[in-house]
């Protein structure tokens, strides 16, 4: 049996709208996975608690990493006070929130 | 083997660009494909023909973004619109300075804020922004070329604030190529010597033969001698230097 190709991309087309679709990611979800890979935090930790200097990883040098992912995961360039001023997850939160980037 | 200086792909930063050393660096990366971003302070207009003239000239992009190293937050927006407009970084020549001469006793508190705003603070906010773009670019990293002098090295009569402001340079360049290193951004810096530029030119004909006379080629530098080595340092060709000063001055004893 031949079929068009033409045929087949419609009816692929149509099929998809019943398949799963990719569930997208809130900003913060996307915050706990920023800082679950840029410092490399071990599965089960409570990302919502972490201050800087108070958890493993998160030193001076696990900053700049953890900014750098912020920075490529949002498409942003924090302000020098904004980097500085970045604590803890909730001031992270804070730091979308001046962009413009909400739940 | 393919050519380690085709630069294809990178976009590179100069500051300083609009004339002589600056212009000649982003000449000869436009030259050997690296889309360019010319940065200066003065004439944004004059500046935005330039990088269409270079763009026609090399056929590549090239940008015109004005920004005063001076100010802090212009070289924050400098590079927030470099994201926007070019999409990343690989590149850093910072060029831009002022060269003030003043005797001891003569330099004013207003010479030493401008020229250590520009010469030393300009060059440090660089550093720290490209750092945040380049890091974007994973193992791929970057590469910073700063401008020093061979004044900041040895001394010379009149130049104590200069001096000062391109030891700084340097001292700035050791510190960020060991903090960087790590992230595959390269840090160097060159010392030129004696440069046939707008900024030399204003000398006096008796000092210029005279700084002539202490150069072992015997010739003024060129400012395409210089871009020649910011090349060298910008591409593959020097993938494992970094934090060196590079002496570009033709065996200049002063």
């Amino acid at each position: 049996m031949r079929y068009d190709i033409d045929f087949i991309a419609i009816c692929a087309r149509k099929l998809a709208i019943y398949l799963p679709r990719p569930i997208s990611m809130t900003p913060h979800e996307r915050l706990i996975k920023v800082f679950t890979q840029a410092l490399e935090i071990p599965e089960g930790t409570s990302i919502e608690t972490l201050e800087y200097r108070g958890s493993r990883g998160w030193d001076s040098v696990g900053h700049m990493r953890l900014v750098a992912a912020l920075e490529t995961e949002f498409g942003l360039l924090l302000e020098t006070e904004q980097i500085l001023d970045f604590s803890s997850f909730q001031h992270g939160l804070g730091i979308l929130k001046a962009h413009g980037i909400t739940d | 083997m393919a050519s380690l200086i085709n630069l294809s792909g990178k976009v590179a930063l100069v500051t300083g660009a609009s004339r002589g050393i600056g212009r000649a660096c982003a000449e000869i990366l436009l030259a050997h494909g690296a889309k360019v971003v010319l940065n200066a302070v003065s004439d944004p207009s004059a500046l935005k023909k330039l990088a269409e003239e270079l763009a026609k000239k090399y056929g590549q992009t090239c940008f015109a973004m004005p920004a005063d190293a001076a100010k802090p937050e212009a070289i924050t927006q400098l590079y927030k619109d470099i994201l926007q407009e070019a999409g990343r970084l690989d590149i850093l020549v910072a060029n831009a300075g002022v060269m003030e001469d003043a005797l001891i006793g003569m330099i004013t508190p207003q010479q030493i804020e401008h020229t250590l705003s520009v010469n030393v603070g300009g060059v440090i906010n660089h550093i720290q922004m490209a750092t945040r773009l380049m890091r974007r670019n994973g193992k791929d990293g970057g590469s910073i070329v700063t401008l020093s002098s061979i004044i900041g090295r040895t001394g010379n009569i009149g130049q104590t604030l200069y001096g000062a402001s391109k030891a700084a340079v340097m001292g700035a360049t050791l510190s960020a190529a060991k903090e960087l290193a790590g992230d595959n951004i390269r840090v160097n810096a060159l010392a030129p010597g004696f440069i046939d530029t707008d900024m030399t030119a204003k000398l006096p004909k008796g000092i210029r033969e005279k700084r002539v006379a202490s150069i072992g080629m015997q010739r003024i530098g060129t400012a395409d001698d210089v871009a020649r080595t910011v090349l060298f340092l910008a591409s593959p060709l020097s993938q494992y230097v970094t934090g060196q000063i590079v002496g570009v001055d033709g065996g200049m004893v002063i």
